[in-house]
């Protein structure tokens, strides 16, 4: 038997395809959507932000699948105070079927370092001082005696919501030694655990915080915040010396794409161990507040930062007192591979009590001026390799002496030292 | 009087000079992430930053897999400076990973050309614009008002997908030239031919973009052909 499809189905398959072909999506124009977004993104950039929703809205038009100008259009309209459209622009993107990509980068990072560095006064005294050397056997540590070390790093940073939008919550774990050859007992280990949030983002990718960097998202928003709280462990020699429990805030607003504030706020609670060596007077709670004002010249690894801060130090009678203290930083690229840091700084020491004379309870309180510099030299041999050269100069005055012909507790050092790091 | 009119046309010649030797700038580097090593033509090698303006002829080196460079073109790229759209971008450039490349030709002004030595490009390029070169270790190819992906790699070959617009794939290896069209991809191996074009679907979720298809390397069927 033959069969015939009916007519009334003939019609309606013939109304499918038309319908299908009318009111079908237009087919999506990508290339010109890329350039629209790249205009709007240029836009955003430099604080046109009305044309760089004109934009953004225009490619994600040209392209309904891609969420990320529809993402960065409700960026664009958060700026402007629009926040219930950009609600909704956001959410938009994210149901598109190519949503806003998300910076992922893995669930851990990690960096391993070594160094050599010769270190010409490492007791911190003054050149013309002996004093007895801590332990049996009388020995004498002179001031001039320097010493050659080797030190290892090992940073480590985990982040669990890694392949989230926003907001990086991390955990950091940084440990380092350091062996010195002849003088065993001033080998400084340190333990620092950390756990930051960052928010905002920067160009560079990371943002540095008085407890270590943290992860935070590539872009350059106007404001970025990072809020950080942890604990170190300190062990000079085979003794331990010391350890603390830190919190810290730091809020950055970049005012122009040449300029940027930098506010950091600092508590650490200190304990010194007691023992012949150390001085548990020393222990105390510090609080800090710094402010720096960074200009970048032609990029995010160009800079020049000049700041200032203050420390209230409690402690023992005779180790409370306060420091006020000048910084400045320039970080300059030389060539291929081949960048610059320098760094300065000069500190100023108030103690509060006569107690802190400590060889004349009834002289002035002690008050000390040092001042830092410092020269690095990085190679970047690979993406993950980095070789360091690094010289640094410190200088103390004291207004305390040691006694009638003997030196103040003043010193001169300078280490030079040399290394690599490897990315993990 | 004619000392005046010398001096003048010295200095007019001087300036004249100075132009043709200026670098020209054929766009800027938007995004660039972490670190990417610039060779402008005639200046030192530095380190690019965000906002830098790219020259013609200015080769690149992105290294890491996380490394990533996006390139905004502008009209003076083809050389065609009037627009009646608003758009000063006439083209898009993404640059992921390890990669080499050139943008733009130093000795010839007004040829919008790119070769691109390793790595994974993306390419969008608006209608109506010239035509861009895309010169490969593999292949020479013309891409016209498109959006296309580049995978150039030693081991894979060139590795060409066009999702908008035509781009014609001509081997160094000799042969005819291939018209890859919107929908197709074709993969010109190390010293050979290309594949004939075959439709993307389903080749998308190689991620051309996200990773290198070394599975491609299945398809280059037979050992590479010597030169015809």
């Amino acid at each position: 038997m033959r069969r015939t499809l009916p007519s009334w189905l003939l019609f309606a398959l013939g109304f499918a395809t038309l319908a299908s072909g009318s009111f079908a999506a237009p087919a999506p124009r990508r290339a010109e959507a890329e350039v629209d977004l790249a205009e709007g993104l240029d836009a955003l950039d430099r604080g046109d932000t009305l044309a760089a929703i004109d934009w953004l809205e225009r490619a994600a038009k040209l392209d309904p699948e891609k969420g990320t100008p529809r993402y960065r259009q409700g960026i664009a309209l958060l700026r402007l105070g629009r926040t219930r459209e950009a609600a909704v622009e956001i959410e938009a993107s994210l149901a598109t079927p190519q949503p806003q990509p998300v910076d992922d980068r893995g669930l851990w990072e990690g960096t391993v370092g070594l160094s050599a560095a010769e270190d010409s006064n490492p007791h911190l005294l003054s050149n013309n001082l002996s004093l007895p050397a801590p332990g049996p056997g009388g020995k004498v540590i002179r001031g001039e005696e320097s010493d050659a070390l080797a030190r290892a790093d090992l940073r480590l940073g985990i982040y669990p919501f890694h392949a989230g939008e926003g907001q990086n919550l991390g955990v950091t774990l940084e440990t380092r030694r350091s062996f010195l050859f002849n003088f065993g007992y001033l080998d400084l280990g340190q333990v620092r655990g950390a756990i930051q949030l960052a928010l905002g983002s920067d160009p560079q990718g990371f943002v540095e915080g008085p407890l270590g960097s943290s992860r935070i998202s590539f872009d350059g928003s106007r404001f970025t915040a990072l809020f950080q709280a942890g604990g170190a462990v300190y062990r000079l020699g085979n003794d331990p010396y010391l350890h603390t429990f830190d919190g810290a805030a730091v809020l950055g607003v970049r005012e122009t794409p040449g300029t940027s504030t930098r506010l950091d706020l600092g508590y650490s609670d200190r304990h010194f161990s007691g023992g012949p060596r150390f001085d548990p007077q020393r222990s105390g709670q510090n609080l800090s507040l710094g402010l720096s004002q960074l200009f970048y010249f032609g990029g995010p690894n160009r800079t020049l930062r000049l700041g200032a801060a203050g420390v209230d130090r409690r402690a023992g009678s005779a180790f409370a007192g306060s420091s006020l203290e000048g910084n400045g930083e320039l970080a300059w690229p030389l060539g291929l591979r081949l960048s610059a840091l320098l760094e300065g700084r000069a500190r100023r020491d108030r103690y509060h009590r006569p107690e802190s004379n400590l060889f004349d309870p009834t002289g002035p309180p002690r008050h000390d001026t040092t001042v830092q510099s410092a020269a690095t030299l990085v190679w970047a041999a690979s993406a993950r390799l980095r070789w360091m050269l690094r010289g640094a100069y410190t200088r103390r005055n004291s207004n305390v002496d040691l006694g009638d012909g003997l030196p103040d507790l003043g010193y001169r050092r300078t280490v030079i030292s040399a290394g690599l790091s490897w990315e993990l | 009087m004619r000392a005046a009119a010398i001096a003048n046309i010295a200095v007019l010649g001087i300036g004249l000079l100075g132009t043709g030797v200026a670098a020209e700038e054929i766009g800027i580097a938007a995004v660039v992430k972490p670190a990417v090593h610039a060779f402008p033509p005639g200046e030192p090698a530095r380190d690019l930053a965000a906002k830098n303006p790219i020259t013609r002829g200015m080769k690149v080196k992105l290294e890491g897999r996380d490394a990533f460079l996006r390139v905004d073109f502008n009209r003076a790229f083809g050389c065609k400076r009037i627009t009646l759209d608003g758009r000063r971008v006439s083209g898009v450039l993404k640059i992921l990973g390890p990669s080499d490349a050139e943008l733009g030709d130093s000795s010839r002004s007004c040829e919008p050309k790119v070769r691109f030595s390793l790595g994974r490009f993306f390419l969008a390029l608006l209608p109506g614009e010239p035509p861009i070169d895309v010169d490969t270790p593999e292949a020479a190819a013309g891409v016209k008002g498109t959006l296309a992906r580049f995978l150039v790699d030693p081991r894979v070959g060139t590795f060409v997908a066009v999702d908008e617009g035509v781009v014609s794939v001509q081997a160094r290896a000799g042969g005819d030239p291939v018209e890859v069209e919107a929908g197709q991809w074709v993969v010109i191996p190390p010293g050979g031919l290309p594949t004939r074009p075959a439709p993307t679907h389903g080749l998308d979720d190689l991620n051309i973009l996200g990773d290198p298809p070394f599975q491609l390397r299945d398809f280059t069927t037979g050992p590479p052909r010597p030169p015809q």
